[in-house]
């Protein structure tokens, strides 16, 4: 039980291969991480929670109100929806794992700075989901 | 990051009995866990808000809720750093955040702990992460 998941021992050298074969692009890179993508699944979890019980609260003190409860059930749906969308890009990312790839989160600067996950296979990045992309503020 | 990965083994080394039941431990950033917190939010509490205020503002109670609930938003996100800050913070002086799953058979646990000196210094589980219910009594309108 020492380490295992989709990202193993094997990841750390996915790492180091994508920084030998491709050094130009590597150098975006603040940092590549081997990761699960099970974190990411409680965390979405926990979220459909957490708005769910928004949900009950807003149907429970103003359902009688017209129009609430179809309020409340679009909000519902939204919520649901946009984790759907979540879970999905990451059943891709850990899809495109099979074969021998390895999942990691990584931080990348160039004129933006840009977080997320990425596959590593081979060498390369066979697949990238980004979830924050900020401007890339140079201190003078 | 290799010193961080030495890490995980030394903690494997030191405490083999606490560690068994570790089934991954992976040196991370918090960033990136900072950022989803507004991916997640993708149902837009903001948009939520303005429409239940325009749609039922004059009815008794909606607004004040309304208000409640984007200031829940806001503080459980506040929190949300604050935690993943105190996690940073303990990792300085050579340490590592790193994430983790946890299982003694029966139950699992998911969240990010912190390694320093072959020992966990400070764990943080997600299912102690704050919800919006969690807030939803206590909190004033800012």
């Amino acid at each position: 039980m020492l380490l295992s998941g989709c990202c193993t021992a094997k990841s750390r050298d996915a790492v180091t291969e994508f920084r030998i074969r491709q050094p130009e692009e590597a150098k975006k890179y603040v940092y590549i991480h081997p990761v699960s993508v099970d974190l990411y699944r409680k965390l979405f979890e926990l979220h459909v929670a957490s708005v769910e019980g928004v949900v009950a609260d807003l149907r429970s003190r103003f359902g009688d109100l017209q129009g609430m409860a179809a309020f409340a059930d679009a909000v519902a749906k939204l919520n649901h929806e946009g984790i759907a969308k979540m879970n999905s890009a990451v059943d891709g990312l850990e899809k495109a794992c099979d074969g021998g790839g390895s999942l990691c989160e990584y931080k990348r600067i160039d004129d933006r700075v840009t977080e997320g996950l990425i596959v590593l296979k081979e060498g390369s990045i066979v697949q990238n989901q980004t979830f924050s992309i900020k401007p890339h503020k140079v201190s003078k | 990051m290799a010193k961080n990965r030495d890490l995980v083994t030394e903690f494997h080394q030191s405490k083999p009995k606490e560690a068994k039941n570790y089934i991954f431990i992976h040196p991370v950033s918090v960033d990136l866990y900072k950022d989803m917190f507004n991916v997640v939010h993708e149902w837009n509490a903001a948009s939520t808000v303005g429409w239940l205020k325009d749609h039922f503002g004059d009815a008794e109670g909606v607004s004040d809720f309304a208000d409640s609930l984007m200031n829940r938003v806001h503080r459980a996100q506040r929190m949300w750093e604050k935690d993943l800050d105190e996690l940073t913070a303990a990792s300085l002086g050579g340490g590592a955040v790193c994430e983790y799953k946890w299982s003694d058979g029966k139950t699992t646990e998911l969240g990010l702990i912190v390694l320093k000196e072959g020992r966990i210094v400070k764990r943080f589980p997600f299912s102690n992460a704050v919800n919006l219910e969690d807030l939803a009594e206590s909190t004033p309108v800012e």
